[in-house]
């Protein structure tokens, strides 16, 4: 069976959609599109999809992943245009291409994340809390399992910073683990800004996420990457 | 004619998106964008509000505004928009900021609208209609409204009975809303808009099949209560759609990206029942039964399944089974959609053999839930308020469904019912036994999972039970009590409504329009979302009726004599009140009311009054 990686664009109003929105909304799209998708056996069949990583509720992103499985080859070109013509405004897909054969599982793949948390105003705050967070030998986070609370420090798990500032506004970009071994939440890094100073920090206007790195043969590239 | 007074740009468009949306629970519920949703805004000329009551995901199920919704759009000249009610977190944080109730589609606000239409589905959602007029500025009295304001006008199946909500609106529409539409385009479309615009509107309106107007009506008590007359104007027809055939059925339906209570495409196959049910509100006002074509239904679905890609088609009616032409209609939709992973359900199943022959033909690609509704435990009860079903059909039904590889079902009992006793309480439980010895039967071992709904009785206006008294509080919750005692039994799960709701929506159902200052005084008090168990304030209604010197009892606890003058006795669903008190007696003597689509007619009114529309 074919297989096709979509990247796509979750916007605006999507934001708020979740995971689960997000699958039923594809599969629906997929439906109007009259793709020719494979379908899961069992009792309750539906098309056969895996997305790369669950984008948390209200953030946007440029760089959603997911594969297809279609019963027979599609051409990437007019397929994209027609299931970009049945899908509702805010998701929109950004580029199609065939998966070699053999290519691991899309979800078990990722290993990192981009992160943008954009602030208007407060970018001089935000510039003197991240300094006063980069001093800090640990970044300590409380996460919730099944069971119990369990404190876990994330610092190793943030692989690159870059702080922008541009007149009052503030751009942070941050490249983290993602994926099922380790994962940094970007909710956690606000979490963590918060508390670096006196009083509260407001939450960014946005949180986008940029790309998102899967690993092969070793190497971190998109999932996209040739 | 209504106007921009009160809307401030682009300001609270952004302030919505960027900073409330964001605090609330489940925003998508306010931001529209889903497929199929058609925002036309302020190109079209007339602008008309669907309103439901409700929450997103209850209104969003709703096939009545499904329907309306294509209908309108489908003129090039009109808007329909949609509005529910937001989520007490989003209540809040509008009222806060002073923003105003606006459609989902084009984000405007309510009173822009030249008409607002709501959806009258169920007594408990009164207070709802309230808060949402307030939200958006209007008046919520009729009489307070002039022609700054839209008109505010009611339909669906409350409205045959909702003298208690009946100073809120312009006006009513009583039965079928196809033919309504047609007529209120055109009274729009002639319409001026100038001073003077709304009593004139009103007049026009007035002459459409099925309009009521409740400022038309005076009513006269009598010192104990009771109501000596309801006068000033003519009866008030209900409005027939002779043909589902003749209307197109919706094809474009929204899909929403949220789920929702019925997240399925609906095809209706047909309107009204003549089963007979005495309970039954929908089986009196909605006759006589109209099919829809086995060809037509086949290609609503399928033109529906591709504008929606819906992963599940529903079959829709009062009793799909019924459907002469059922297993032709699924087989020809599962030979198509079953490849695509789509499968195709019908909403609730007689208890008979045939129908889990049905089910098991429908679960080609998923799975459902089959939910059996025999209503009473005991064949003596059943007999009383003729639900043509036996214990042997619901066991073999039970027996059928096991064999088929079901693990569970679902049943829905009422409680209250006339001449209801203890062992009737212990027929339930004896039936349910009887089920779960199914399951032993074939050697099958643990239990199965049985899940049991029961819903206090509440006399509804319009049906041979019209005239009953519902069982007080402490009696439901005595029967209930006895119930679950005696349906401890391992995988037997019980569920019962709040009785306390139960009491206040038999008031509302019957009653008239002294109850408005009641209905008025709860949702100042803040009650609103009373159909929700969690927000619904037993002591918010309680104080309600205090202020208003109403006592609840004097409408759910009190049985009517015969000749008692309803509240509704000037609104005509067709089927005729000797019909109405016929059946009862029969109901009293334990003499079941056969089908008239098999056993021939009974007389109860509502072809005449097809004939009589259709002749004149």
């Amino acid at each position: 069976m074919p297989r096709y990686r979509l990247r796509y664009a979750k916007r605006w109003a999507a934001r708020f959609l979740s995971h689960l929105d997000m699958v039923r909304l594809f599969e629906r799209a997929l439906r109007r599109a009259a793709w020719p998708v494979s379908l899961t056996g069992g009792f309750n069949r539906r098309p056969k999809m895996v997305f790369a990583a669950a984008l948390p509720v209200g953030l946007t992103s440029t760089a959603e992943y997911v594969d297809v499985w279609v019963e027979e080859a599609i051409e990437p070109g007019g397929a994209l245009a027609v299931l970009n013509a049945s899908l509702p405004p805010g998701v929109e897909v950004l580029a199609l291409a065939p998966v070699p054969e053999g290519r691991a599982n899309l979800m078990a793949a990722v290993r990192a994340a981009r992160y943008l948390f954009a602030w208007p105003t407060g970018g001089e705050e935000l510039a003197r809390r991240w300094l006063a967070l980069e001093r800090r030998p640990r970044w300590c986070v409380v996460r919730r399992t099944k069971k119990a609370l369990r404190t876990i420090d994330i610092k190793p798990l943030v692989y690159e910073a870059h702080l922008a500032r541009r007149g009052s506004s503030g751009i942070l970009k941050l490249t983290v683990a993602s994926g099922q071994e380790s994962n940094v939440r970007p909710g956690e890094v606000v979490e963590l800004l918060a508390e670096c100073g006196e009083g509260g920090f407001p939450e960014p206007f946005c949180i986008h996420r940029l790309e998102l790195f899967i690993e092969r043969g070793g190497r971190l590239v998109t999932p996209l990457e040739t | 004619m209504p106007t921009a007074t009160d809307r401030r740009g682009a300001y609270w468009y952004k302030k919505v998106d960027r900073e409330i949306l964001r605090r609330v629970s489940k925003p998508t519920r306010y931001c529209a964008g889903e497929w199929n949703s058609t925002p036309k805004g302020k190109e079209a000329r007339l602008r008309i509000a669907l309103a439901f009551p409700d929450a997103y995901e209850v209104g969003m199920s709703h096939l009545g505004t499904r329907i309306l919704y294509e209908l309108l759009n489908s003129e090039p000249d009109v808007a329909a928009e949609r509005v529910f009610l937001p989520w007490p977190d989003m209540l809040s944080a509008m009222r806060a900021e002073g923003l105003p109730l606006f459609s989902l589609e084009t984000r405007t606000p309510l009173s822009e609208f030249h008409v607002v239409g709501f959806s009258l589905q169920h007594e408990l959602t009164y207070t709802n209609v309230l808060e949402m007029l307030d939200l958006a500025g209007i008046p919520p009295y009729s009489a307070h409204r002039d022609d700054r304001h839209p008109l505010v006008i009611a339909g669906g199946p409350c409205c045959f009975s909702a003298e208690c909500v009946a100073p809120f609106f312009d006006l009513m529409v009583l039965g079928d809303g196809e033919p309504f539409v047609a007529g209120l385009l055109q009274a729009l479309r002639r319409c001026s808009w100038g001073p003077g615009w709304r009593r004139r509107l009103l007049d026009d309106l007035e002459e459409i099949p099925g309009v009521y107007r409740p400022d038309r009506f005076r009513v006269r008590y009598a010192g104990d209560g009771t109501i000596v007359e309801v006068a000033g104007g003519r009866r008030v027809r209900k409005s027939i759609l002779e043909s589902l055939d003749s209307v197109p059925g919706p094809v474009r339906q929204v899909v929403p990206m949220q789920a929702i209570v019925h997240d399925r495409l609906m095809v209706e196959l047909f309107r009204g029942c003549t089963r007979g049910c005495r309970f039954c509100l929908a089986g009196m006002i909605y006759r006589p039964c109209r099919s829809r074509s086995p060809e037509e239904v086949v290609r609503l679905a399928l033109e529906g399944f591709r504008n929606t890609g819906w992963e599940e088609i529903s079959l829709v009616s009062l009793n799909s089974a019924d459907y002469p032409a059922i297993a032709d209609v699924a087989a020809a939709l599962l030979g198509e959609l079953a490849p695509k992973g789509v499968s195709v359900s019908v909403p609730s199943l007689r208890a008979d053999a045939f129908s889990v022959e049905l089910a098991k033909q429908l679960e080609r690609v998923r799975r459902s839930t089959l939910t059996f509704a025999p209503e009473a435990g005991t064949q003596r009860l059943r007999d009383i308020i003729n639900k043509g079903i036996n214990d042997k059909d619901l066991l073999r039904a039970a027996e059928a469904a096991f064999d088929a590889g079901w693990q569970g079902l679902k049943l829905y009992f009422m409680i209250g019912l006339p001449g209801e006793t203890d062992s009737d309480l212990d027929g339930i439980a004896d039936l349910v036994g009887g089920v779960r010895d199914m399951w032993r039967r074939q050697g099958r071992r643990g239990n199965p999972r049985i899940s049991v709904s029961v819903a206090p009785f509440v006399p509804k206006a319009h049906t041979p039970f019209q005239w009953e008294a519902q069982i007080t509080i402490p009696e439901m919750q005595q029967r209930i009590a006895h119930l679950r005692r005696r349906l401890k039994m391992p995988g037997v799960r019980v569920h019962w409504h709040d009785p306390r709701a139960s009491r206040l929506e038999a008031v509302l159902a019957r009653g008239d329009r002294r109850l408005s200052e009641v209905v008025f005084n709860a949702w100042r008090l803040g009650a609103r979302f009373d159909g929700w168990s969690e927000h619904f304030r037993p002591d918010i209604w309680e104080a309600a009726f205090r202020q208003a010197g109403v006592d609840p009892a004097h409408y759910a606890h009190r049985p009517r004599q015969r000749e008692e003058v309803f509240p509704w006795d000037h609104l005509d669903a067709g089927v005729s009140r000797s019909f109405l008190w016929r059946e009862r007696e029969r109901a009293m003597s334990g003499e079941v009311t056969p089908d008239c689509r098999e056993a021939g007619c009974h007389g109860c009114g509502v072809c005449q009054l097809i004939s009589e529309v259709s002749g004149s």
